[in-house]
């Protein structure tokens, strides 16, 4: 088991620089996850520490060994693809006991692996079939077998369970936080759904545009975003964004915008912020319905059965809230909300959207 | 020597795979293209290498231009291409439409409509040289029963000899053309027909609407191959008339077989064989420009997406 | 009504398909005396006659034996070198790809007239007329563009991370290509091959021009050849042709779906 270390690491395809010289480090046997939207470079950086594509510029350290210049069969590491990437031509054993085969081991031992990594991922009675007579999720299980066989320094996860419906995904997911509890290796996953993200990392590393936002645990993450780009991309439903300027009057903080105008108390992060224009960022779970200075019309109400989602109309825009499941009112009423501090942010004026 | 890098050594493996092909390719055809051109600037006459081979500079295109017989092949050749594409394409859009549907014994129809493409040609040439037969041949049959007096001999009439190629040039290969339109119509989502029939258009005006237009590359590719092809027959003509009767069927292919292989004037045969090449040139670049530009953007689109992977 | 349309319409191209092929096997199968009759007799009496003297007289199974030797060769060449030339232009990153892919292209389109005296002069030089390599090796430049095509084509529609998990399995490049891809191509290897076949078996020009001697001819050039004392052997002729195309017919009865599919692919990509 060994560390990741990544130093400055740029890559262009063409003209379009996709890594724009990014760094972290991965703990030995921490479950990390690098998350983004489509296009801001997980996937590509994901790639240029497996060894497949190599960086313009940066370095790569696994363990204590520098691997930048290395192919990724010295890299020693292994990789879980979206689309599984089974051989299809060979049986499951076959597809698992490669990589040993690759490296020579002795028949015995290939055996012994391959056996022991279906027992744990409970696929024993797969071990004769083609991939293409196996579901999804079972394709995905020998693909981590694949992957685990070789009890490599470090795993590599594309995606993974992207290509699965949604129950699925939830069932794997837990089964991948237990396989992480149980190797104790060090992991490095790449996704662009946020909730995989905060249900699975121990560390979060957000990506944009080819460049770090954030790195923290999911709580750092959820409760003090960096900027607005990882506001907004954390946290479903979406946090709400008001536009408006910070006012002092009397030792008290107002925040304005539009018809809307309500005290901040905590002033810790109002510091920043007199006199000029900000975003706010509100999550649905902060506004509290009951009294308060906030006040519109509801819009649109979706009831999930355990909690209700409403929109309401608030001057001249909508916000998104989490009420409980029995909130009383219907679409078209008018209701009152309160603020709570907590989960009240505060940016440089700018646009959430990526 | 430092250690090569992971796409250093990826270009080597491609080129040692790509070598063999760029081999045979470099040997069999670039050179003989410009040894052609070479042997067309001298006199050659294989049969007699006594003569040697003398450098004449351009005198066999001076005679190439004034040679009546070889501006009679190409118009010839000329005739056929336009003659025989457009049928071809005309019956291939009609073949590739019945195959198109779902039907019980389609793959029987679609074997019974490739056998034409798939036989050797001079044996279709056969085929039809005795279909078009004085005596024994079906046509005359067809047309004239047992009135045997008014059997025609079709191959030895020019008009008529000529039109017999073009007829077995259009059967044998209305197929393929017909395969290279479906390529194309196999494209056309299902959705746009019902699209359509929900809006009201009937059959001929989701044809003339939908199919005609989303097909026309599939088009343009199966006039851009048929082209190449019907400028290079020989087979017919050499089975089924010789190049007569009076020169009527006398195509550039053939008449620079005669001159340079049969009459062994491999000068001046090289000297037609560069007119070959040159137009096929002129109609290769000719064709480059209409559909070509289509083809690099997605030949580019191509190689930007397999350069950046991964999403 | 439609149907009915569309059924008299399909009747009608698949009549006028096979007609001239019927007419011939009709022919081949009728005695000496019925082939000259006048007018033409529809329904053939059923006599081997035909087929047993141009085996004899005209030494057909020879002429099927250098067709075979011939065609069979070229198949078994170009489709390996296609192969690997059709996997690196699919999926190593080079540069002209599209340079290389277009040259191929362009030789597909070369007269043959225009390439037919230095390639004679050549093969003269190495003392290669009326040997079998003399031929086969044109033939396998010729065939070359086609199957690098449609073996390219169908490379490219294999996953891509199947050469990543492979390369991080621990796989080389030729590894990667003989253990992972090789077993995968053997679809697309089988349709270039048989569209190869059936060209290099149908070619005229070239074997009428490097084969001169009887005994060394493939079987179109004896077909175009035949003849008789003072008249033409139909009869012969159309035994002959039978049997030449025979081969071809079940080739294509039997694999009509991939070669469509084949021949396709060149079309869609190109």
């Amino acid at each position: 088991m060994a560390g990741l270390k990544i130093q400055n690491l740029v890559k262009s395809f063409g003209s379009k620089q996709v890594l724009e010289g990014i760094s972290f480090e991965v703990a030995d046997g921490e479950f990390c996850i690098l998350v983004g939207p489509s296009g801001c470079g997980k996937s590509t950086a994901l790639r240029l520490i497996a060894g497949l594509d190599r960086q313009d510029g940066g370095k790569i350290f696994i363990g204590d060994s520098e691997v930048s210049e290395r192919t990724p069969r010295e890299r020693d590491i292994a990789m879980v693809f979206q689309n599984y990437a089974l051989y299809p031509q060979m049986s499951v054993y076959e597809n698992m006991a490669f990589p040993l085969k690759m490296r020579r081991s002795p028949r015995w031992e290939i055996e012994a692996q391959v056996r022991e990594a279906a027992r744990f991922l409970e696929i024993e009675e797969l071990l004769a079939r083609k991939p293409k007579q196996l579901s999804g999720g079972q394709r995905q299980r020998v693909a981590i077998g694949r992957a685990i066989v070789r009890k490599p320094q470090l795993f590599l996860f594309d995606e993974p369970l992207s290509n699965l419906d949604a129950k699925l995904r939830n069932a794997m997911r837990i089964e991948l936080a237990g396989l992480h509890r149980k190797l104790g290796s060090t992991m490095l996953y790449v996704t662009h759904d946020q909730t995989e993200a905060m249900t699975l990392g121990q560390k979060i590393i957000l990506l944009n545009e080819g460049k770090i936002q954030q790195i923290g645990t999911p709580e750092d993450v959820y409760e003090r975003p960096a900027n607005l780009f990882v506001a907004g991309f954390i946290g479903s439903p979406q946090m709400n964004f008001l536009r408006g300027t910070i006012a002092s009057e009397g030792g008290k903080h107002f925040f304005r915008s539009g018809n809307l105008s309500f005290e901040v108390q905590d002033k810790e992060k109002l510091r920043l912020y007199g006199g000029r224009e900000v975003t706010m960022g509100i999550r649905p779970e902060a506004l509290i319905p009951g009294g308060g200075p906030l006040k519109g019309q509801i819009e649109f109400v979706e009831r999930l059965g355990a909690e209700t989602i409403i929109y309401v109309k608030a001057g001249d825009m909508t916000l998104v809230m989490r009420v409980p499941a029995d909130f009383p009112k219907k679409v078209g009423e008018e209701a009152a909300f309160s603020l709570q501090a907590r989960g009240a942010h505060f940016f440089p004026a700018g646009n959430p959207n990526y | 020597m430092r250690k090569l890098t992971l796409l250093e050594r990826e270009r080597i493996f491609a080129c040692s795979l790509i070598s063999p092909c760029f081999l045979f390719v470099a040997v069999f055809a670039f050179y003989p293209i410009i040894y052609s051109f070479y042997l067309s600037l001298h006199r050659i006459i294989i049969g007699l290498p006594g003569l040697g081979e003398k450098f004449i500079w351009f005198q066999n295109y001076y005679e190439l231009f004034h040679d009546p017989v070889a501006r009679h092949a190409l118009g010839n050749t000329l005739i056929f291409v336009f003659s025989s594409t457009f049928c071809e394409l005309v019956f291939g859009l009609i073949i590739a439409l019945v195959i198109n549907r779902h039907f019980r014994g389609r793959g029987l129809v679609r074997a019974a409509v490739l056998i034409p493409w798939a036989i050797p040609t001079v044996i279709a040439s056969q085929m039809w040289r005795f279909i078009f037969n004085d005596k024994y041949g079906l046509v005359n049959f067809v047309l004239f029963g047992n009135n045997v007096g008014e059997y025609q001999a079709w191959l030895a009439d020019p008009f008529f000899a000529f039109l017999a190629v073009v007829v077995a040039d259009v059967w044998k290969t209305s197929s393929f053309a017909a395969l290279l339109i479906l390529a194309g119509m196999q494209t056309i989502p299902e959705e746009l027909y019902e699209a359509a029939q929900i809006d009201g258009a009937n059959a001929w005006r989701r044809f003339t609407g939908i199919t005609l237009p989303l097909i026309r590359p599939a088009l343009l590719i199966a006039l851009l191959f048929r082209t190449m092809d019907a400028f290079r027959v020989f087979d017919l003509v050499y089975v089924m008339t010789q190049g007569g009767p009076a020169d009527s069927t006398n195509v550039l292919q053939y008449y620079g077989y005669k001159k340079m292989f049969a009459e062994g004037l491999m000068g001046y045969g090289s000297t037609l064989s560069m007119l070959a090449f040159l137009i096929t040139l002129i109609i290769a670049m000719f064709y480059l420009g209409i559909i070509g530009k289509g083809l690099i953007r997605a030949g580019v689109q191509n190689e930007t997406m397999r350069g950046k992977p991964g999403r | 009504m439609k149907k009915i349309c569309f059924f008299i319409t399909t009747a009608t191209v698949v009549f006028l398909s096979l007609l001239p092929f019927f007419w011939f096997v009709s022919t081949s199968l009728k005695t000496e005396l019925e082939v000259t009759a006048i007018p033409p007799i529809l329904i053939p009496a059923g006599s081997l006659a035909f087929y047993r003297s141009s085996i004899e007289r005209y030494d057909l199974l020879h002429f099927l034996k250098n067709s075979l030797i011939v065609a069979g060769s070229t198949t078994f060449l170009t489709v390996s070198l296609a192969l690997l030339a059709g996997y690196a232009l699919a999926r190593l990153r080079i540069r002209w790809r599209g340079l290389i892919m277009g040259g191929l292209l362009a030789v597909s389109m070369f007269p043959q007239i225009s390439i037919s005296g230095p390639v004679w002069k050549i093969l003269q030089a190495w003392g290669w007329l009326n040997t079998y390599q003399g031929l086969i090796l044109p033939y396998v430049t010729l065939t070359l563009p086609l199957g690098v095509w449609i073996i390219a084509a169908f490379f490219q529609e294999l996953p891509a991370d199947l050469e990543d998990a492979a390369k991080i399995d621990g796989c080389g490049h030729f590894q990667t290509l003989f253990r992972i891809i090789l077993p995968l191509a053997v679809p697309g290897v089988f349709t270039a091959a048989i569209l190869i076949f059936i060209y290099a078996w149908n070619e005229f020009f070239f074997a009428l021009l490097i084969m001169t001697q009887k005994g060394y001819q493939t079987l179109p050039v004896g077909i175009a050849l035949f003849q008789g004392q003072y008249t033409l052997p139909w009869g012969e002729i159309a035994a002959a042709s039978t049997i030449a195309t025979l081969p071809l017919v079940f080739l294509v009865a039997l694999f009509q779906k991939r070669i469509v599919r084949g021949l396709s692919a060149g079309a869609v990509k190109g």
